[in-house]
């Protein structure tokens, strides 16, 4: 899949697809890696938001080039905001419970 | 009224749930109440049943509902109305209600009584679902059940160790018969992908009956003969026969119900309800038609001897049934349900009136009775209307169907079962005169029990008088009198005439077997009543043929030397390997099963984002995999 | 193409009915809950419940109607009916289950409105062919479930439940975007039925990539489902969450997961099946091994119930690899299974969790130590525990035998014994920490005073139903096949 640059934008497929990739990628290792609940909740966006880059890729480059990728990010953006209000709701709740907002001390449920 | 009839199984069912209901601490009086009024309810539901299917034979009807679906096949449950199934029900439920009065008597003051009717409910509705049952599967379902009940009624008594022993023997010796009804019903659903009757008949007959090592013809003979076989143990058929005489280790009435009228009448029916395909292999009809005739000659040259009075008459129903076997083997399919439906009566009369006397004396043992005529009347005059009945005197229900029986066994060419037949007629006779003399006439040999012999209460004699009366008249069913009605009603199943064949009457065969029967009172009467011939001189001229007898031709013996120690060495065998070597490897097994579980369950440290690694992890290794066998990235 | 659609004549009703009579009732009890504030609130489960029960009306009333489609969108089929009418039971249990939360007890009343929506979204996923449409379901369900396992947010339990739930469930949802954008680029459509077109070449010009999309949408969902291995929060959100909760996670989402996986990968992949389906096979023979054998040394009942829902999603997703295997003509016995198991798995799940819930209330404690001598402190309970264990360790005549033996000969009729072979062999593992359960329930302990367990109404009627149903599917499963069978399947 490769050269399939719009008039406008002489930018290859694949170099949105790699920019995809990557941030699905730094996402994924900040949300493995980092101590902090609130960056954790970040880096998912992150991911999310590499879906929607190739998204809107193909909708503009793809095999068939059509309208409903935007369409798809678009809700993909909305329902993301409402994950991360959630995220930052139960983040509000844990924090008034046990004073940290670490991913290391969600450790009462084991084995 | 067809579409009822599964009523005529359910009433049981209700009574026996009602029962549990109630609990073990129930009045005697309510039980039995409730129990006799369904079970008369069921005998009322089978009897319209039975007279519509005679006002209109063409109503016979099949009525399921889908159970499961394996693959192409499925599984239907519900139930069928058939001519000889709704001869069956009457029968059952009619037996049935007769013996739940009488037992009201006999079981009275016992203290697991609510059990005793418990049990007895849930057999007479597996009894009455296996005769209704519309396909194999289901039939092999309450073939089961009606023997577990059987077991449990055998050893009702189970705090005495013969019971316990009888009961046990009796389900290993029937579940030895069941091995063979269950791989003939597998392997006739393995070659016609069906169960129902009707997809297996139209494949035994038109030879499509096919599995790939044995050929269509081979195969309905093997089938027809592992069907028997299942029918051989539950109508205890020669040499599966041994259970049933020990089975009268159970209350008298269940003697009467399970072990002479109905269940034991199971295998015939079986055979009779496959008989399409047993005609469609002449080999195993003739099978059937051998065992059922040494059957009924050996069981009759056991009785000769027997000293205790329910196995004279357990003997007895095995020789029977035997004749019925050799009724269906030579082709006459409607006189061995004949006699099935004649002897449920007599035989189920005999038992009673039999447990009539042993309620009185508290023995089993002839030689301690006598002389009970005078104390007992109803008793002796019942009891002489089934053993009259059984000997087969003119016009006794008895006579006509062995005769009808005897009658087909000749005009079918069968010469040697025919003989069989007349000796094993004569010694019934002999036997069962043996029986009544011993019993009623004479004086008490034992005269503190005699004592306080008495006739019971009018729920035991009651049924002894109802069935006595079925014991003179039931032959007239099948008679000229009403144009040979039954053998007209059962032919209707197959107006092709594929189901077995009718024969006129012989009237110098029926003279001659007469007179046979009435040698065989004349000499039972010379030895027992008047003593003109000396029993113990016979027993002693005789001694061998007596011992042999006697000691039921060492049958069970033999089945302990080579079964049983057989049985013992593989038991021994296995139960080497099974304890030194294969519970080794299980132990290890579920020792190491239960270290993975643990170490397993240390993975989930509570570290959410271990999960995700762990996750991702199985991601990646997954991902590299699927990759790589398609052969490309991008 | 939008301007060929006749916007007006579209079978709305049939196809969302269902759908559309929850959203309304969810609206309703949400706005009934701001202006009634004080008091006991349990009315308003009452009124979701009526709510639940008109929609499973409307849906029972369609259930055999003729496939047929709205706006592109939605359909109603007999795939789509089997598993709304699941649902909606589902949704029914659950909400019964909630009843008996009061007092001190009680739950944030937003649970029955949020309960209410994940059903919508669970709705969603059964009956809509548009990926945008399935995506928005599984999220609506899932962002409406985490706050549902956080719902005590008093308790640190139940909110960390719900972070972990929401961490993991977030990182499936990118996961399966981003397959779900890769199966996009190469049909440029979102729509199932034009991809079901396409699937084909798909295959043929970019294999490499419809791989990496179906193993990643598989994955995604693998999480939602609690596959191995991507099932490790499963066990601390089921036991953070309140047992009402557990169970609705324990049966609705998955199987409005099952309904949506089942959707999806059959129609974006269905000409390719023999490609690709193999790789379900594979996380299920994972799952049914690993989850039977985490289950072994468990003792928190909540947590065991747990690994056991992991080894039934294991079952559950053997007939999905057997689609690789077969052919059209097998599929509706694929679906049989699938919609059987599922119902049987629900009724036995949720009573189990039921019956959990009241052994632990009344004894404080989630050691599966409080069922000693429940036989002699409630003879009913005990039974009613038996027959689910059974149930769910597939004993004979009961609904979930039947369900693993229709699974079982359809792996044997498609000649891939050897996943036949570990479900065979890792229920038999199963059988240990089920019946541990029962020798427990039945054993006697002596010291301990016979204290009756106290059971509500809702309870009882809870267990009731759920008993009744596990034996009338296991001992007439005709009721449910029956219906199965004469369906007209996918549309």
């Amino acid at each position: 899949m490769t050269g399939l640059g719009g008039p406008l934008f002489p930018i290859p497929t694949g170099s949105l697809l790699a920019l995809g990739a990557l941030l699905f990628c730094i996402g994924l290792f900040g949300a493995l890696t980092r101590k902090n609940l609130i960056i954790v909740l970040v880096s998912i966006e992150l991911m999310l938001n590499a879906a929607n880059i190739n998204l809107v890729t193909f909708s503009r480059l793809g095999v068939n080039p059509s309208l409903s990728g935007q369409v798809f990010s678009l809700f993909t953006i909305t329902v993301a905001a409402a994950e991360i209000a959630v995220g930052l709701a139960l983040l509000l709740a844990i924090f008034r419970l046990r004073r940290s907002s670490e991913v290391q001390d969600l450790n009462v449920h084991k084995w | 009224m067809v579409e009822y009839a599964w009523l005529a199984p359910v009433l049981p069912l209700v009574g026996y749930v009602f029962l549990l209901a109630l609990g073990r601490r129930a009045a005697e009086g309510l039980v039995a109440g409730v129990s006799v009024i369904l079970t008369f309810l069921s005998f009322l539901v089978s009897l319209a049943v039975f007279t519509a299917l005679g006002a209109h034979p063409d109503v016979t009807g099949t009525y399921t509902m889908r159970w499961l679906t394996l693959g192409a096949h499925s599984i239907d449950v519900g139930f069928q109305v058939t001519h000889l199934n709704a001869l069956m029900l009457v029968v059952v439920s009619a037996v049935s209600t007769l013996v739940f009065l009488f037992s009201k008597g006999y079981m009275h003051k016992d203290e697991r009584f609510p059990v005793f009717y418990q049990y007895l409910n849930l057999f007479v509705f597996s009894m009455m679902a296996l005769v209704v049952s519309p396909n194999l599967l289901q039939l092999y379902i309450f073939w089961e059940m009606v023997g577990l009940c059987s077991y449990l009624l055998i050893g009702f008594w189970y705090f005495k160790p013969e019971a316990a022993l009888a009961a046990k023997k009796s389900f290993i010796v029937t579940r030895l018969g069941d091995v063979g009804l269950f791989i003939g019903i597998i392997l006739l659903f393995l070659s016609s992908g069906s169960f129902d009757y009707s997809t297996v008949f139209q494949a035994a007959t038109t030879g499509h009956l096919g599995l790939s090592w044995i050929t269509p013809a081979d195969l309905t003979t093997l089938t027809g003969i592992l069907v028997f076989v299942g029918a051989a143990g539950k109508s205890a058929q020669f040499p599966l026969h041994v259970w049933l005489p020990d089975a009268m280790e159970g209350p008298t009435p269940v003697s009467a119900l399970i072990h002479a009228a109905t269940m034991v009448a199971a295998g015939v029916y079986l055979v009779a309800r496959m008989y399409p395909l047993f005609v469609a292999s002449g080999t195993a009809l003739t099978v059937v038609a051998w065992v059922g005739g040494i059957t009924a000659l050996l069981g009759a040259l056991i009785a000769l001897t027997q000293r205790d009075i329910k196995r004279v008459i357990a003997y007895s129903t095995i020789s029977q049934l035997g004749y019925m076997m050799m009724g269906l083997g030579v082709g006459a399919y409607a006189y061995g349900m004949f006699h099935l439906f004649t002897h449920a009566f007599f035989k189920a009369l005999l038992f009673l009136a039999a447990g009539s006397v042993i309620h009185a004396v508290d023995t089993q043992d002839l030689f301690e009775m006598g002389g009970l005529g005078k104390k007992m009347r109803i008793t002796q005059w019942t009891f002489l209307f089934g053993a009259l009945s059984l000997s087969g005197v003119f016009p006794w229900a008895g006579f006509w169907s062995k005769d009808s029986i005897i009658n087909a066994t000749l005009q079918s060419g069968h010469m040697t079962l025919f003989w069989i037949a007349e000796i094993a007629a004569f010694c019934t006779a002999f036997y069962i005169f043996r029986v009544y003399f011993l019993t009623f006439h004479g004086k008490p040999r034992d005269e503190s029990k005699m004592a306080h012999a008495h006739e019971g209460s009018w729920v035991m004699t009651v049924p002894l008088i109802i069935l006595a009366v079925m014991a003179f008249i039931a032959g007239l069913f099948n008679t000229g009198l009403n144009n040979f009605g039954l053998q007209r009603y059962l032919m209707a199943d197959s107006p092709t005439g594929l189901i077995g064949k009718v024969y006129p009457d012989n009237v110098p065969l029926m003279i001659i077997s007469v007179t046979v029967a009435l040698v065989g009172i004349g000499l039972a009467a010379l030895m027992y009543w008047k003593p003109v011939i000396s029993a113990e001189k016979l027993a002693r001229n005789l001694s061998g043929l007596y011992r042999l007898s006697f000691n039921k031709f060492y049958l069970d013996e033999i089945y302990y030397g080579v079964v049983v120690w057989t049985g013992k060495l593989i038991a021994g065998i296995v139960d080497f390997f099974d304890r030194y070597i294969l519970d080794l490897i299980v132990r290890m097994l579920g020792r190491l099963g239960y270290m993975g579980g643990v170490g397993l369950k240390y993975t989930q440290t509570g570290q959410v984002q271990t999960y995700s690694v762990i996750a991702f992890f199985g991601i990646m290794i997954l991902l590299a995999i699927a990759m790589f066998h398609v052969g490309g990235v991008f | 193409m939008p301007n060929t659609i006749d916007w007006l004549h579209q079978p709305y009703w049939m196809t969302m009915g269902p759908l559309l009579t929850l959203v309304v009732t969810a609206f309703l009890v949400m706005v009934l809950e701001l202006i009634f504030r004080n008091g006991d609130r349990r009315w308003l489960t009452g009124i979701s419940m009526l709510g639940t029960l008109v929609a499973l009306g409307v849906a029972l009333g369609h259930f055999n109607a003729q496939p047929s489609q709205a706006l592109n969108t939605v359909v109603i089929d007999a795939f789509s009916s089997v598993f709304s009418v699941l649902i909606l039971i589902t949704v029914f249990l659950v909400l019964l289950f909630t009843l008996d939360y009061k007092g001190s007890n009680r739950l944030a009343a937003e649970h029955t409105y949020l309960l209410l929506f994940a059903a919508v979204g669970a709705l969603a996923m059964a009956t809509a062919v548009d990926l945008v449409t399935l995506y928005v379901g599984l999220e609506l369900l899932s962002i409406a479930s985490y706050v549902l396992v956080a719902v005590r947010r008093k308790s640190t339990h139940s909110v960390e439940g719900g972070i972990k739930y929401m961490l993991m469930g977030a990182l499936g949802s990118a996961v399966l975007l981003y397959g779900i954008s890769f199966i996009y680029g190469i049909s440029g459509t979102t729509n199932l039925m034009s991809l079901s077109a396409v699937a084909v070449t798909m295959y043929t010009t970019y294999p490499a990539i419809t791989v990496l999309g179906f193993v990643l949408m598989l994955f995604g969902m693998g999480f939602k489902l609690s596959l191995v291995p991507f099932h490790m929060w499963t066990p601390d959100a089921y036991a953070g969450a309140p047992s009402a909760i557990s169970s609705f996670l324990a049966t609705l989402s998955k199987s409005a997961a099952f309904a949506m996986l089942l959707r999806m990968l059959l129609f974006i992949f269905n000409g390719v099946a023999d490609k690709v389906f193999f790789w379900a096979g594979i996380l299920a023979a994972i799952t049914m091994v690993v989850g039977n054998f985490i289950a072994l040394p468990q003792r928190n009942m909540k947590r065991l119930l747990a690994f056991s829902s992991v080894a039934q999603a294991g079952y559950i997703l053997v007939p999905f690899a057997l689609i690789g295997a077969s052919t059209v003509q097998d599929w509706p016995s694929l679906f049989d299974s699938i919609s059987f198991y599922l119902f049987a798995y629900t009724f036995m799940t949720v009573g189990a969790f039921a019956v959990v819930h009241i052994v632990s209330e009344q004894k404080h404690t989630l050691d599966s130590d409080a069922l000693i001598g429940l036989y002699h402190r409630s003879p009913w309970l005990a039974v009613a525990l038996s027959i689910f264990m059974l149930s769910l360790a597939g004993m004979p005549l009961t609904a979930g035998f039947l369900g693993k033996f229709y699974i079982f000969s359809n792996t044997v009729q498609l000649h891939t014994p050897w996943l036949g072979i570990v479900l065979f062999a890792t229920s038999v593992v199963s059988f240990y920490y089920y019946l541990g359960w029962l020798r427990k329930v039945f054993q006697h302990n002596p010291e301990e005073e016979r204290v009756a367990v106290p059971i509500s109404l809702p309870m009882n009627t809870l267990v009731a139903l759920c008993v009744v149903l596990t034996l009338v599917l296991g001992l007439v499963p005709a009721t449910l096949l029956h219906p199965l069978l004469n369906a007209h399947w996918v549309y």
